[in-house]
């Protein structure tokens, strides 16, 4: 499909169909004063990809990969705007004051819930771990793997957000930060399910529309 | 036909019974469009209930909106409200990040063992979070028939996992296009309106008092301080016995000048200019061989002496909209700076340059009908800071296709008060002929006063010049 798109640039039918519209159009627009993503769900986009490259050594080509799997090539386009996507964070160190148009927030938002899926595994592991840890209250660093994640999204965090910001600073103990990592992971186990990604989508917006 | 529909999760088992109304034949998989019995069961608890149509459609909707407020921490509107003492607890990501205080291990341990009460008023089917990774279900199943008693109430603890089976189940129920296709997942973010407050009353209340008792506290020091006693007004300058000597005798010494004026412009006759000693100011002698209006010409050398005269400090305005009704006042006003050109070979420059400048910039000559005479003051730098009209055409010219009006210099400071006045100017007079001449003459010291001005015989500048 994509090559014949590619192939017939000036089709009028193809444009009118594009793939990246079709799966794009599975998440509805939200009703929003303005048509842009608002900043706290920049944040969390960029949050949720940030716990898959935790959770995933090669998370970061997966998701560029996954943007062409997934026919959304026209709206993620490479590795370089896949970061300036993900700089719309203003939490980043490179923050950029550009807003997160709703189509690239979608197409964000089913990357993760793609990638999601493909980790359902691991995502399920480390959330039972998770509980089993807690149930006989012992240290989260008890289990490797989840011990892994924690650790990498830690270094992953500190090393891309802007440390001088409150919001961010507010995150100063290991503790903090593998709780927000927790939440992430439980947020992705549901990006796992059938309606993972309209949840998410949907679920990004509580609070946000009029 | 029976139909029946599992979907199936380890935590999870929903098994739907029902029939195919629809009457389609041939269909691969036949279309449940009428559920008789729902029945969900939870193998790892060992429990399960029974419902009909309408509570499936609840337990479903519920679990739905829950699933979202787990991913969001936004507890929808149309869930039953949680218990209070579980709903501070509850993760709220729309906080501020500040205030996200990530919880211990042993949250959902004690929250466990302090279950609250269920409000059975709040509905049949209730779920809300038990700490961080726990989540209460309690589930009122209806009567199984029509009338009977009904089942003992479900209460769940769920885990995360536990909990995201039982949602998953329900949205493969929702996606199963052949399982009753008129009931939807109705995915719907909460609306900014159905926010809870975020803030305690405390909270909202405390910068209100603060900013209440902050005014109090001013107007209380406000308060102690002294009310002025005499409120000082602005007065008019008031003169020295000197100035009023100054204004008062040039009133006496230059007859005849306020008869060109209106009444109400007389104060301004004064000849105080010239007060620079007669030896050291080679005053340039009007020449009006040219010129043939004689009364026009002494008419310009009373309206000479008045260009620096003190009246004109102290009401500026009133002089200079009396002195020029028709001019604007930015034009008239420079005129009254004292003259103090008085170098013969300057004048005689500065009276080249303006012909040149006036000749330059006068494009409609046809304009002119008759003789139009002005005083125009320029400065050393040859700009022409103002001029007046003199004879009555000159003042009912339009001033718009003036020649002196183009190339006149406005400043940007005014000039009619304070120590701009002491910019020396030259002043002449200029006569635009109805023939579409330029008569240039210099005017200080040869206006038919002989008291304060003797004509000097050196005068050589003061040449006209006709065109």
């Amino acid at each position: 499909m994509s090559v014949m798109s590619a192939d017939l640039p000036s089709s009028p039918s193809a444009e009118a169909e594009s793939p990246a519209s079709v799966m794009l159009d599975r998440l509805e627009t939200p009703s929003l004063s303005r048509p842009e993503c608002p900043r706290r769900v920049a944040r969390q986009i960029d949050l949720l990809l940030l716990a898959i490259e935790a959770l995933d050594l090669g998370g970061a080509e997966a998701i560029v990969r996954s943007a062409k799997e997934l026919n959304l090539e026209s709206v993620v386009h490479g590795r370089v705007h896949l970061w300036r996507l993900r700089t719309t964070n203003a939490q980043r160190d490179a923050h950029q004051r550009r807003p997160l148009s709703l189509e690239e927030g979608k197409a964000l938002v089913l990357i993760i819930s793609f990638l999601a899926r493909q980790l359902t595994v691991l995502v399920r592991q480390l959330v039972m771990g998770r509980d089993q840890l807690r149930s006989r209250g012992l240290p989260l660093n008890h289990h490797f793997r989840l011990a892994d994640y924690l650790e990498r999204f830690r270094a992953h965090f500190r090393a891309r957000m802007n440390l001088n910001r409150a919001a961010v600073a507010a995150y100063n103990t290991d503790e903090k930060l593998d709780a927000l990592a927790l939440e992430l992971l439980e947020c992705l186990l549901f990006c796992t399910g059938t309606a993972g990604d309209q949840r998410l989508w949907t679920g990004l917006f509580d609070g946000e529309v009029a | 036909m029976n139909i029946r529909r599992q979907y199936s999760l380890p935590s999870c088992i929903l098994t739907l019974d029902g029939l195919d109304t629809t009457g389609e034949t041939g269909a691969s998989r036949p279309c449940l469009s009428v559920l008789l019995q729902a029945k969900c069961q939870f193998p790892m608890m060992g429990k399960g209930f029974e419902c009909d149509r309408d509570f499936f459609e609840l337990f479903a909707r519920s679990l739905s909106l829950y699933g979202q407020q787990v991913i969001s921490g936004v507890r929808s509107p149309q869930l039953s409200d949680a218990p209070d003492l579980l709903g501070t607890d509850e993760p709220d990501e729309l906080e501020d990040e500040l205030e996200d205080e990530p919880s211990g291990g042993g949250t959902a341990v004690a929250t466990a063992a302090e279950k609250p009460a269920i409000d059975v008023a709040a509905g049949p089917m209730q779920i809300y979070p038990l700490g961080r990774s726990q989540h209460r279900l309690w589930i009122q199943p209806p009567p199984v028939t029509e009338g009977g008693e009904a089942p003992p109430p479900l209460d769940l603890e769920l885990s995360t996992l536990q909990l995201f089976d039982v949602v998953e189940v329900v949205d493969q129920f929702y996606a199963d296009t052949r399982t009753l296709p008129d009931v939807m997942l109705g995915l719907a973010s909460v609306s900014r309106r159905d926010l809870p407050s975020r803030s305690s009353m405390a909270d909202r209340v405390w910068p209100a008092v603060l900013g209440t008792s902050t005014l109090a506290a001013a107007a209380g020091v406000m308060f102690l301080l002294p009310f002025p006693e005499t409120v000082e007004r602005p007065e008019d300058r008031v003169l020295t016995p000197d100035e009023v000597d100054q204004l008062n005798q040039p009133a006496l010494t230059v007859p005849g000048y306020g008869d060109q004026q209106p009444p109400q412009a007389n104060p301004e006759p004064t000849i105080t200019p010239l007060e620079a000693p007669a030896g050291d100011r080679p005053d340039a002698e009007e020449s009006d061989t040219n010129n043939s209006d004689d009364s026009s010409d002494g008419e310009s050398g009373s309206g000479d002496s008045d260009q620096s005269s003190v009246p004109q400090r102290t009401t500026p305005v009133a002089q200079r909209s009396a002195n020029s009704p028709i001019e604007q006042p930015t034009e008239a006003a420079p005129i009254s700076g004292e003259a103090k050109i008085y170098d013969p070979e300057v004048l005689s420059q500065l009276n080249v340059i303006l012909r040149q400048s006036i000749n330059a910039a006068w494009s409609d000559r046809e304009a002119v009908q008759e003789d139009l005479e002005f005083r125009v003051g320029v400065a050393a730098d040859g700009k022409v800071v103002g001029y007046r009209p003199v004879n009555q055409p000159a003042k009912e010219f339009r001033s718009d296709r003036l020649p002196l009006r183009k190339i006149l210099f406005n400043p940007v400071q005014p000039r009619g008060n304070g120590p701009k006045q002491d910019e020396p100017l030259a002043l002449f007079k200029v006569v635009l002929t109805d023939e579409g001449q330029t008569q240039v003459s210099p005017l200080l010291g040869s206006d038919g006063q002989p008291v304060f001005h003797p004509p000097l015989p050196s005068q050589s500048s003061g040449s006209q010049a006709g065109e």
